[in-house]
């Protein structure tokens, strides 16, 4: 890491492929934005402001921090050999509780319409927790069963530690 | 970068009878330098390899999605469009390019998600730019990123029929999907080389960055994990054989009156003593030699015709059926309609968005294209449309117009 800023010079942006990709991409970009003034009266483009930034936040301001605030205790917790595990099994379970948002909220329910969400979501997101977390373990055991080999990270003092954000 | 002791934890500190405050300065205190420090995230994860291979599955559901949502887009505009208008053949098309489109949206969800953490370092970068065209770069990152989470959150809630906002979805997701892929076209101009650099044959025979926690490779499979679980848990709203499994999808295939799924019941299009009345007409009239009014008895009187046809949803569900009806040309032969016939199908529905659409040449020439009676063997069910509905091949729900009281040829 003796050369960081070096290497970032090199990979900046630039030449005659990226303006020409950039120019068409502002292109369609500005399209958009023209189509969503031009139909205010659907878009409400302050409202569409609105959400794009809480998009920002939501993620920067509030997920990533607390992915980074979770990994932070992982990394002083859970044993070395469970971690790949535990972090597979933690990314597949935020994709499935993302997803499963919207139909949990149950705002879309109608009482004319019972064809719309007729499921139990909450059954339904511990059931694939459950299967998820089933074979999480499985993965930490045959972890820990497994004998060292030659491609294993050395024993913790060897290495830097892993800390930080 | 590199420490040169194991860093002693909190419980090591306290062990050795230090306060906890202390304690706490010694392994956490390095935090205070903030996110903008050289060593903030530590992760081997954060790396190139990593953001281009989960960047190029991201751009290509980005792309399918988009192409996917262009298709759907025209399919519900009205009929001058030329080329860019819906053919009534395949059948099966629009249920596999709307199953596509809502499927590539919810996959894209959990690669977003990694892909996003991946390159997360990149907002603290320091210096922040190296040259003008990072400027314009760094810039353009910021609809990508705000817009990718914009549509994928309010697609995703549209299918589950959740509005937390003021704004129409229909027409605020469709001009947001050019602000995303245009974001998007210059993010990969600006990214190809380094994308080419960690996609080469080189790059995958490199040996894992080194230290601990889940391995470049390990992170893939657990993405991939994702993407499968999202999928599997959700693509049975359209792809019957999984439906057992889709417990986290917004609809069931065979859920619903009849065993098929709807969209606008009877009750909230507000037609239930509408179309209770006995005397209920089908026109005809428009560009015919003789307009047509035909009372129930008349149309079942009529020969009848059969078809198994699915009802495709924007939603991104669908449900085949089999339905028994009329078959709109041999309506518009009966009212001399003109070969070049096309035609608009209104309902009886008083208000509402879709409570008409019409027919383009090929549509209301086509042998499956009925005004249907029946459905899976039974007098179709109020919320399906009774007494009569339009159902027709590779189109969407949306335009498959029920409770039909009116055939207006154009």
């Amino acid at each position: 890491m003796s050369t960081p800023a070096r290497q970032a010079a090199r990979d900046a942006p630039g030449g005659p492929l990226f303006w020409i990709s950039n120019a068409i991409g502002m292109g369609i970009l500005v399209f958009g934005v023209v189509g969503l003034l031009r139909h205010q009266d659907a878009t409400v483009p302050l409202n569409v402001l609105k959400f794009l930034a809480g998009s920002l936040i939501a993620h920067d301001a509030l997920f990533a921090p607390l992915v980074g605030l979770g990994s932070l205790v992982i990394v002083r917790l859970v044993p070395r050999r469970v971690r790949p595990a535990l972090q597979g099994t933690l990314i597949i379970s935020a994709a499935v509780v993302l997803i499963s948002i919207p139909v949990l909220t149950g705002r879309g329910r109608n009482p004319n319409n019972p064809s719309i969400l007729p499921g139990d979501y909450g059954t339904g997101l511990l059931q694939v927790l459950a299967v998820v977390w089933a074979v999480g373990v499985i993965a930490a055991i045959r972890a820990l069963l497994r004998p060292p080999v030659a491609d294993d990270p050395p024993r913790a003092g060897t290495l830097p530690p892993q800390n930080g954000w | 970068m590199v420490r040169p002791t194991r860093r002693r934890t909190v419980g090591d500190e306290l062990r050795a009878g230090r306060t906890l405050g202390d304690a706490m300065e010694a392994d956490f205190g390095h935090l205070a330098a903030g996110p903008f420090a050289d060593d903030a995230f530590p992760s081997r994860l954060h790396d190139e390899r990593v953001s281009a291979v989960l960047g190029l599955a991201l751009g290509i559901s980005f792309i399918a999605c988009f192409l996917t949502g262009l298709v759907s887009h025209f399919a519900q505009q009205p009929l001058s469009l030329g080329f860019l208008s819906m053919p009534a053949s395949p059948g099966w098309l629009y249920r596999v390019t709307q199953g596509v489109h809502v499927a590539s949206g919810i996959a894209a969800i959990p690669l977003l998600m990694v892909k996003l953490w991946s390159v997360f370092p990149k907002l603290f970068a320091f210096p922040a730019v190296e040259n003008k065209a990072q400027i314009v770069e760094r810039v353009s990152i910021v609809p990508l990123v705000a817009g990718s989470i914009f549509q994928l959150f309010s697609g995703l809630a549209n299918t589950a029929r959740w509005y937390p906002w003021e704004f129409n979805f229909t027409v605020t997701h469709y001009w947001t999907a050019y602000v995303v892929i245009g974001a998007l076209v210059a993010h990969i101009g600006a990214k190809v080389s380094i994308t080419r650099r960690a996609l080469s044959a080189e790059a995958r025979r490199a040996p894992e960055p080194p230290g601990t926690g889940l391995s470049r490779r390990g992170l893939f499979v657990a993405t991939g994990g994702a993407v499968a679980a999202v999928t599997l848990t959700t693509v049975g709203q359209t792809v019957r054989p999984l439906k057992d499994l889709a417990v986290l999808a917004p609809r069931r295939p065979d859920v619903g009156p009849q065993g098929v799924p709807v969209n606008k019941a009877a009750a909230g299009a507000r037609v239930t003593e509408l179309i209770a009345d006995p005397g209920y007409t089908l026109t005809i009239d428009g560009r015919v030699e003789r307009e047509l009014k035909l009372g129930l008895d008349e149309l079942r009187a009529l020969p009848q015709h059969e078809a198994d046809l699915a009802i495709t949803c924007v939603e991104g569900w669908s449900a085949g059926a089999h339905w028994r009806g009329l078959r709109v040309r041999d309506l518009l032969a009966m009212a001399g309609a003109p070969e070049d016939a096309e035609v608009v199908v209104h309902s009886i529905q008083q208000r509402g968005a879709y409570r008409s659409s019409e027919l383009n040449v090929p549509h209301a020439r086509h042998a499956d294209t009925l005004l249907a009676l029946e459905l899976n063997g039974e007098v179709l069910h109020v919320d399906h449309g009774y007494p009569i509905r339009l159902i027709a091949p590779n189109r969407p729900g949306v335009q498959q117009t029920k409770w039909v009281s009116r055939l207006e040829v154009i």
